[in-house]
């Protein structure tokens, strides 16, 4: 019966071979926004790590720095520590205390680049070929509180680390897992042997620290403790200060915060934001770029559902007296049914093989490296059955009109 | 000969409504889709107010400095403007600005968030804002480090309510300013203009800005005409690499170019700012490419239902050929009909495209933004719906043609 199809489709394989290129389009458009969608989606339902309600950024800016698109390699410059750095730290000791006095705010801690603040510090070496890559942050004790960061394993930073020989590490349960696969990643050195300065060992284990938000791809995180209250070469003054406030605090707070830090730093600047308003904006994008995508997609597959039972509609009326022949030799309702579905599901069949075929090289040759396997097998998955199920829908209409073909009538055309 | 054509188009349209209405619906929505990507496109690189002598003008947007293990990326520092760009060839007027900046003021109780540009006379002078009441600010006032501002209608709205606002002070980041004019809102599209209050560059808090090298400045450069664009270049270029940096110690060399903003987009899309030499033509590619590859599937979509319907039309195809018309009369007769019923589309298309753009403005998702249609997007729009009429309508053409006359006549299938 197969066989039968496959000679039936060859001998029309011009006009087929168009439809088939049209199955193998759609395929790939749907392809793709269900990969996008299910990436999202998986993102999505993994823990943030962090709670972002009434937590405020502030970021701080001394004077005589650049801002704008500002993009380096390389490390800076090792040598003595910097008499500008060292004031600035200062200064920010100060704006730490004057703030902290203030009616609503809770717990104030100091960050280099603080969830949603659209600053990154990413890292990477490889050590016995093993590549060590992620993203870092510099922040006070006080941070894990502000944040509620909940430890795993080990222990976050305190006062213990004080006189320590090692700079101290907390990682995020992925890079642990990442690094140090069924392992106890407690003690491990995750600093490259040859950097200058003494080694970074982890000493504590937080769940998850997804920066981005919830749709961002989860990344290894690396916290390490920033001090306020020494003065070395490694040391630079936090660019952001981050504060958990009581619920319900409002904008009044917010403007006495923004007044005393500009009676402390009188020529620096000041950006203050509320972290929930930042998810917000940080989220826009995927949700336009989602909805756009599923929109267009939606559209495009309308349009190619009523192109395709246009198409088959015509095919059938085409194809009126063969089926009065079939009809009149005994084929039932079932059988013209069978033929009608069974070659529009062999062309889709062979459009969808050259499209997983295609898309199947994604996850072979690692074209988008930070995307998961599973994803593209799940988005090539939803792709399939909605294609099958597009197809299958074009094709009852002009298959249940074949069947009402009469073999008296057909046979009589002219 | 053609209003015959046109006759039987119309007939053909008519006999079978679900077919056309398929067509019609395919070509108008991707004619939509196409002509919201064209309208962004020129809203954002179109000559448009206060940009309106894009034609003659040049901006330096990013340079960068080089040394032995660090390169950095960054806009141009106003003492390296200050010093080399002055006196360049071939220039009208030059003005230094620096990228609009997030500013919070503190007003009645309530937070007003806006985007904050410095900037000195003669931007006024080479762009043309509408001012609603009051001036610009001149060369004069920047050199007093004046705090005056000019500010959108936004802005006076959140400020002042409907009231008029010259004479009258705001802050904004701390500072205080006077108000002296209030211009229409820019588009946050208009990347050179766009912010929400201008302020003299000297009310920068620190005077450090006056001997950077790299900074948070651009460069907007109005030529005498377009011819001396060359000349400008190349001595901008020039006195780049000769420039005597901030920062010798660290860095050896300064690069950068006066470029078009479309140049410097289709540099920064296509490999970041550090890339030398950018290529505009790589970017108009890429867009022809992506719009070509969306057309793709509605294109093979018509063609599909086009084709299809051939059949339907083998008797009259079959009695112009035994009479005598040439294959190439067909393939006009049948590429009129289609490229007629795309016009059609198209006209749909740009209701819609009208009713998308009215319903992106009022979402307000981009700040400011005024879609509506000019003679550029309509010529643009009219382009695309005639390469989507050929595109869509030569092939199917093109097999009706072959149709045998004495097969034809008999209805034949193939």
């Amino acid at each position: 019966m197969i066989k039968h199809y496959f000679k039936l489709a060859w001998n029309k394989k011009r006009a087929n071979f168009l439809v088939m290129v049209e199955i193998l389009a759609a395929f790939l458009v749907v392809f793709g926004v269900a990969t996008l969608a299910t990436y999202s989606t998986n993102n999505y339902r993994q823990p943030l790590g962090y709670e972002w309600n009434d937590v405020w950024v502030v970021q701080v800016v001394p004077p005589n720095t650049r801002s704008g698109s500002v993009s380096s390699s390389g490390t800076p410059d090792p040598k003595a520590p910097d008499p500008v750095e060292i004031a600035r730290i200062e200064k920010i000791r100060q704006m730490m205390a004057a703030i902290r006095e203030i009616d609503g705010v809770e717990i104030v801690s100091a960050a280099n680049s603080p969830a949603f603040g659209n600053s990154a510090n990413t890292h990477n070496h490889t050590i016995n070929g093993k590549r060590i890559a992620y993203e870092v942050d510099r922040v006070t004790d006080a941070y894990q509180d502000v944040m509620k960061l909940r430890i795993v394993r080990g222990r976050w930073f305190s006062k213990e680390d004080d006189g320590v020989e090692f700079r101290p590490a907390v990682i995020s349960q992925n890079a642990a897992e990442d690094w140090f696969p069924g392992e106890d990643p407690l003690g491990k050195t995750i600093s490259h042997p040859e950097e200058p300065g003494p080694p970074q060992r982890v000493i504590g284990v937080i769940s998850a620290f997804r920066k981005n938000g919830e749709f961002s791809s989860p990344p290894n995180f690396v916290f390490e403790r920033a001090r306020l209250d020494v003065t070395n070469r490694r040391n630079w003054a936090p660019n952001w200060l981050v504060l958990r406030v009581r619920p319900g605090t409002t904008a009044a707070t917010e403007e006495q915060v923004i007044r005393r830090l500009q009676t402390e730093g009188k020529d620096w600047s000041f950006e203050i934001q509320r972290m929930d308003r930042l998810r917000e904006e940080a989220n826009r994008p995927y949700q336009i770029l989602l909805t756009g995508a599923s929109v267009l997609a939606g559209f495009l597959l309308l349009m190619v559902g009523l192109g395709l039972t246009g198409v088959l509609w015509q095919n059938v009326t085409q194809r009126t007296r063969e089926i009065g022949v079939r009809r009149a030799q005994g084929a039932t309702i079932r059988d013209i049914y069978l033929q009608i579905l069974g070659e529009l599901l062999f062309l889709t069949t062979f459009g969808v093989f050259i499209g997983v075929l295609i898309v199947i090289q994604f996850p072979i040759l690692k074209f988008i490296g930070f995307v998961p396997n599973g994803v593209y097998l799940i988005g090539i998955g939803v792709s399939l059955a909605a294609i099958y199920l597009l197809t299958l829908l074009c094709g009852l209409y002009p298959s249940w009109l074949a069947t009402r073909v009469q073999p008296a009538a057909a046979l009589h055309c002219d | 000969m053609f209003t015959h054509y046109l006759k039987t188009a119309y007939k053909v349209f008519l006999r079978r409504k679900f077919f056309t209405g398929i067509s019609l619906f395919a070509i108008s929505f991707t004619l939509i889709v196409l002509m919201v990507v064209v309208s962004f496109l020129d809203h954002t690189f179109g000559p448009m107010a206060p940009e309106k002598k894009l034609d003659r003008m040049l901006g330096v947007f990013v340079m960068t400095m080089h040394g032995e293990d660090l390169t950095m990326s960054s806009g141009p520092g106003y003492g390296f403007l200050n010093r080399y760009c002055r006196d360049l060839p071939g220039v009208e007027k030059i003005s230094f600005c620096t990228e609009p900046r997030l500013a919070q003021s503190y007003w009645n109780g309530e937070k007003i968030k806006s985007e904050l540009k410095r900037t000195d006379g003669a931007f006024w002078e080479i762009l043309e804002f509408t001012f609603l009441e009051g001036g610009p600010f001149s060369d004069a006032d920047e050199r007093n480090a004046a705090a005056v501002a000019v500010i959108n209608e936004a802005t006076r709205r959140k400020f002042f309510g409907g009231e008029s606002a010259v004479g009258k002070t705001i802050e904004a980041d701390g500072q205080r300013f006077r108000v002296v004019g209030v211009v229409a809102n820019v588009p946050v599209f208009r990347r050179m203009s766009y912010a929400d209050i201008w302020v003299p560059n000297s009310t920068i808090k620190s005077p450090g800005y006056k001997t950077e090298t790299l900074g948070p400045f651009n460069a907007l450069i109005l030529a005498r005409s377009r011819a001396d664009f060359p000349l400008i270049k190349s001595e901008f270029a020039a006195r780049a690499r000769n420039a005597e940096l901030s920062d010798p110690k660290q860095f050896q060399s300064l690069t950068g170019e006066a470029e078009t903003f479309f140049e410097f987009m289709s540099r920064i899309l296509n490999n970041g700012p550090e890339w030398e030499g950018s290529r505009p033509n790589r970017l108009i590619f890429a867009l022809l490419v992506g719009m070509g590859l969306f057309m793709m599937l509605p294109a093979i979509n018509l063609i599909n239902l086009n084709v299809s319907r051939i059949l339907e039309r083998s008797s009259e195809i079959g009695v112009r050929k035994a009479f005598g018309a040439s294959s190439w009369t067909l393939v006009g007769q049948f590429v009129t009909e289609n490229v007629l019923l795309t016009l059609v589309g198209g006209l749909i298309g740009f209701v819609g495209a009208l009713l998308a753009l009215r319903g992106i403005t009022e979402s307000g998702v981009f700040p400011y933004a005024e879609f509506q249609m000019n003679y550029r997007i309509f010529t643009y729009g009219f382009g695309l719906t005639l390469i989507f009429g050929l595109l869509s309508g030569v092939y199917p053409a093109w097999k009706m043609s072959r149709l045998h006359p004495v097969k034809a006549l008999k209805g034949g299938t193939r």
